[in-house]
C-alpha cells in the first residue's frame, strides 16, 4: 500500500491540561527492567488512568449506528470465564493435545495459533495469573477495507475483527473447561492485565516490528490477536525468526508515512529491553481521533497478501550468505 | 468517560444465560444511553468548531 499524500498530523482537539508524559509511564528510556504499567484503555479494575479523556474521546468517535457492534462485544466481555466440567480428560501426550486445541481453534475460526508458558513479564505490573499456558491466537483482517484507514471503515473492520476475536477466545475457553480445565478468555475490554503481544511473540506468532506491532509470516501486520489462558498440558511453541528483524532496519514505509512521526528509525530502551518503539504521546492522540488510524500497520511491505513467505524465505537467505562471505 | 462509568467485568463462575444477562444489561444501557447523548453531544460538537475553524478542548 502507498498513500495518495500523506493525511495532516494536526487533531481536532487540544487538552486544557495536558495529561502525563505516556512515554514516561511505559519506561521509555528505562535500562533497568520491569513490568509494564496501565497507561489506555481504563476500565474498572485499572481504575482511573491519566489519558482517561482521550479514551472517552476515541469511543465517541464511532458514530451512534455502531452500538450494536460495541454492545456485542460487551455482551462477550462478560462471558470469560465459567464453570469447569467435573469430568476432567487426562492428557498423556501434550503434543497431542496442543495439535487438537490448535485444529479447533482454526475450526472456530482462528487464522494463526501458537502455544507458550505463562511468564510474569506477560502482565501489567501488581498483577498475577493463576493459569500455566498461553494459547496465542490471530485473526485476519480485510485487506481491501483496511486499505482505507484511517477511515471509518477502517475502524469498522477492526471492531468486526476484535468482536470476532472475543467470541474465538470465549468458544475456545469453554471448550477447554467442558475438558474438565480451568481456562478463561481474554476478550477484548476485559482482559486489560494480560499483553498480547509478548505472549504471541512466546508462542511463535510472529515478531516484534518497527512500527510496534506483531509482524506474522502468514497476514504480515494485517491481524489481530487474542489469547485463551488456561492449565490444561499442551507441548509448547518456539518463538520464530522469519528476517523481520532485518528489513525493519532497512525498510522506512512506516516511519515515512505516520502522520504524526511517531515512529522511529532507531531502537530505544523502554523498560531494560532495547527495542523498536511507537512515540505514545505522539501516535494516541492521532489514533484517537482517526478511528484507530491503521496507516503503519497497512503500509507494511510485509501486510501485502502472499507476499510473508517468499519475502521471509528471501531475508534469511539473505543473512546466511553474509554470514558465509564475513 | 472515567473509568468508574465504565462497565465493570465480573470474573463469575456461575455461567448461566440469566446470570450473565443480569450483569450485563444494567452497564449496556447506561453505555448505550451514554453513545447516544454525550457521545452524540460530542461528535457534533466536533463536527461544528471544525466547521468554524476552531479545536475541541478535552
Amino acid at each position: 500500500m502507498k498513500l495518495k499524500s500523506k493525511p495532516p498530523a494536526e487533531s481536532g482537539f487540544v487538552y486544557r491540561s495536558l495529561p502525563p508524559s505516556g512515554n514516561k509511564i511505559n519506561g521509555l528510556g528505562e535500562k533497568s527492567p520491569r513490568r509494564a504499567s496501565y497507561v489506555f484503555h481504563s476500565n474498572a479494575k485499572t481504575g482511573p488512568l491519566p489519558w482517561d479523556d482521550m479514551q472517552a474521546h476515541f469511543r465517541y468517535t464511532y458514530p451512534g449506528w455502531m452500538l450494536p457492534e460495541l454492545l456485542t462485544s460487551m455482551w462477550l466481555a462478560f462471558r470469560p470465564q465459567g464453570k469447569v466440567s467435573g469430568q476432567r480428560r487426562e492428557v498423556n501426550d501434550p503434543a497431542a493435545m496442543a495439535a487438537e486445541i490448535k485444529a479447533k481453534a482454526r475450526d472456530l475460526g482462528t487464522g494463526i495459533v501458537g502455544i507458550c508458558k505463562m511468564r510474569d513479564e506477560f502482565l501489567v505490573g501488581g498483577t498475577s495469573s493463576p493459569y500455566r499456558y498461553v494459547i496465542a491466537m490471530g485473526l485476519p483482517m480485510d485487506r481491501e477495507i483496511m486499505l482505507e484507514a484511517p477511515h471509518l471503515k477502517a475502524g469498522r473492520e477492526v471492531l468486526r475483527v476484535y468482536r470476532r476475536c472475543s467470541r474465538l477466545t470465549v468458544d475456545l475457553a469453554r471448550h477447554i473447561r467442558s475438558m474438565g480445565w480451568p481456562a478463561q478468555g481474554l476478550p477484548i475490554n476485559s482482559s486489560g492485565e494480560y499483553l498480547h503481544i509478548p505472549m504471541a511473540i512466546a508462542a511463535g506468532l510472529g515478531e516484534l516490528g518497527k512500527h510496534g506491532s506483531l509482524i506474522s509470516k502468514e497476514y504480515g501486520s494485517n491481524f489481530r490477536l487474542t489469547s485463551v489462558v488456561t492449565d490444561l498440558p499442551m507441548a509448547l511453541d518456539e518463538p520464530i525468526d522469519i528476517g523481520v528483524e532485518d528489513l525493519c532496519t532497512r525498510c522506512r514505509a512506516c516511519t515515512t508515512a505516520c502522520p504524526p512521526d511517531a515512529l522511529s528509525d532507531e531502537k530505544q530502551w523502554v523498560r531494560g529491553t532495547e527495542k523498536w518503539y511507537v512515540d505514545f504521546d505522539r501516535c494516541v492522540p492521532y489514533f484517537s481521533d482517526n478511528y484507530g488510524c491503521s496507516i503503519c500497520l497497512e503500509v507494511c511491505p510485509w501486510s501485502e497478501p502472499d507476499r510473508g513467505p517468499g519475502l521471509s524465505e528471501k531475508l534469511l537467505s539473505l543473512r546466511s550468505k553474509t554470514a558465509q562471505t564475513t | 468517560m472515567k473509568s468508574t462509568q465504565q462497565p465493570i467485568v465480573p470474573l463469575v463462575v456461575d455461567d448461566s444465560l440469566w446470570t450473565q444477562l443480569w450483569h450485563f444489561l444494567p452497564p449496556a444501557f447506561l453505555y448505550t444511553v451514554r453513545h447516544l447523548t454525550t457521545g452524540t453531544r460530542i461528535r457534533f460538537r466536533r463536527r461544528y468548531l471544525k466547521w468554524k475553524g476552531k479545536k475541541y478542548y478535552i
